[in-house]
């Protein structure tokens, strides 16, 4: 074999692309020629050195260009889909960047919101709450600080829903005009709370008992 | 017969690669993040080294990443996704070398070439070699690039795709759409002229084979 014949194998021998045979007879020459054993060492090493090379990383901004591109190649590609996918595209545009603040901010305020809710006090007044109850009956608020003058005597009063007493009546019989001027005096005096039904104050009749007590000597 | 059922048939694609096309084709977003992070360095230091400046093989790596995003519904699946990928960028960077053959010798550059940058932009192991071995191996480096750089862009195109991307002869023949013979050829002669190349700048030690001549 020729060294001009063998320099032409080198380097295929150097990528395993020789057959068995010639590569052998290669071999061979090269323990025989060290010129040609030396041109095979300095193809080795030029491949070697070449494998060494250290890859170069690309530009930080390159990878940003790219995504650029991909993202307009994308929105094009889809645009030329469907009118669905290109809705679908662009909501998915508007609302990512909102995604990340919305969730934080929804979390922060429910966060804060936790921490205020024990110090908000709320006082519930219920001391003149109205009754709410079916029905209640009608009842004296404050009796006439005037004493009665005249027998006992039974009358049937009619109370309006601001607890006046629109009317009255005596079942047991007549008055006479004293007694009605007594009666009259003594209910005028005497304020009255309306009875209420569902919590609403409306007109109802009491039976009232006015007695006569004495309690001088 | 069903053009899909016959594209099938003649496909080449790895099931990962199935994938990602199908992805590509359906517009996720995740498949061109793939696609981007898996070819972005190996297209770049292919440009690169076919090249000899950043700023082209940036510009030549937006070229290729915009024409597979376009043509991946027209890619039939006869090769793999990444020798059709390396077969747009060594197209791309032949019309780049042919656009700058033309308009370059009118252009003036500022300053060299910015080896700083990209002296930043190389990383450093931790428990790396001595100050002495890296810059060695930075000097090193920095010549077998520029002899690189000197040969015929025909050779280094086969010679890059072989020993830089680990490329076979049958994909170096793909991506060159030339024939085995010619790319075996075609490597011997790069092996040659890099090696007449560094022959005149380093000289040959015992340890390292060659080390740069003083």
């Amino acid at each position: 074999m020729t060294c001009s014949k063998v320099r032409t194998s080198l380097s295929a021998m150097n990528d395993s692309r020789l057959c068995e045979p010639e590569r052998a007879s290669v071999v061979q020459h090269l323990t025989d020629c060290t010129d040609c054993a030396r041109h095979e060492r300095e193809i080795r090493f030029v491949s070697s050195a070449l494998r060494d090379v250290t890859p170069r990383r690309p530009p930080i901004d390159l990878t940003y260009r790219l995504r650029v591109i991909a993202s307009h190649e994308r929105a094009r590609m889809i645009a030329g889909s469907s009118w669905l996918s290109t809705i679908r595209f662009r909501l998915n545009q508007i609302l990512r960047p909102l995604a990340v603040p919305a969730t934080g901010g929804f979390f922060s305020s429910l966060l804060f919101f936790a921490m205020l809710a024990p110090n908000f006090t709320v006082h519930a007044n219920t001391t003149d709450d109205v009754p709410v109850g079916l029905y209640t009956k009608v009842s004296i608020v404050n009796p006439s600080p005037f004493a009665f003058d005249g027998q006992d005597i039974m009358v049937e009063l009619t109370i309006d829903e601001n607890g006046s007493v629109s009317d009255y009546s005596v079942p047991g019989g007549k008055l006479t005009k004293d007694e009605m001027r007594a009666v009259g005096n003594f209910l005028v005096f005497t304020s009255f709370k309306a009875a209420t039904a569902f919590g609403q104050p409306v007109t109802s009749k009491m039976l009232l008992n006015i007695s006569h007590i004495d309690v001088g000597s | 017969m069903d053009i899909g059922l016959l594209l099938n048939q003649n496909s080449n694609l790895s099931a990962e690669d199935e994938s990602l096309l199908a992805g590509l084709r359906a517009g996720c977003e995740d498949s061109y993040e793939a696609l981007i992070q898996r070819y972005q360095t190996p297209v770049y230091n292919l440009a690169l080294r076919l090249l000899g400046d950043t700023g082209d093989a940036c510009d030549v790596v937006q070229e290729v990443f915009l024409k597979v995003f376009r043509g991946v519904n027209h890619f039939r699946g006869q090769s793999t996704v990444k020798t059709w990928i390396y077969r747009i960028a060594v197209n791309e960077a032949h019309n780049r070398r042919r656009w700058l053959f033309r308009h370059r010798p009118n252009s003036v550059g500022l300053e060299e070439a910015g080896t700083d940058a990209q002296m930043h932009e190389r990383p450093i192991e931790d428990a790396g070699p001595s100050p002495f071995q890296m810059a060695f191996n930075s000097e090193r480096q920095a010549l077998i690039e520029q002899a690189l750089t000197e040969i015929n862009p025909t050779f280094r195109e086969a010679l890059v795709l072989r020993e830089m991307e680990d490329c076979s002869y049958e994909e170096i023949a793909e991506i060159l759409q030339i024939s085995l013979g010619t790319v075996k050829s075609r490597i011997l002669r790069g092996r040659e002229a890099l090696r007449k190349q560094l022959a005149g700048r380093v000289e040959p030690a015992p340890s390292f084979g060659w080390a740069p001549s003083r």
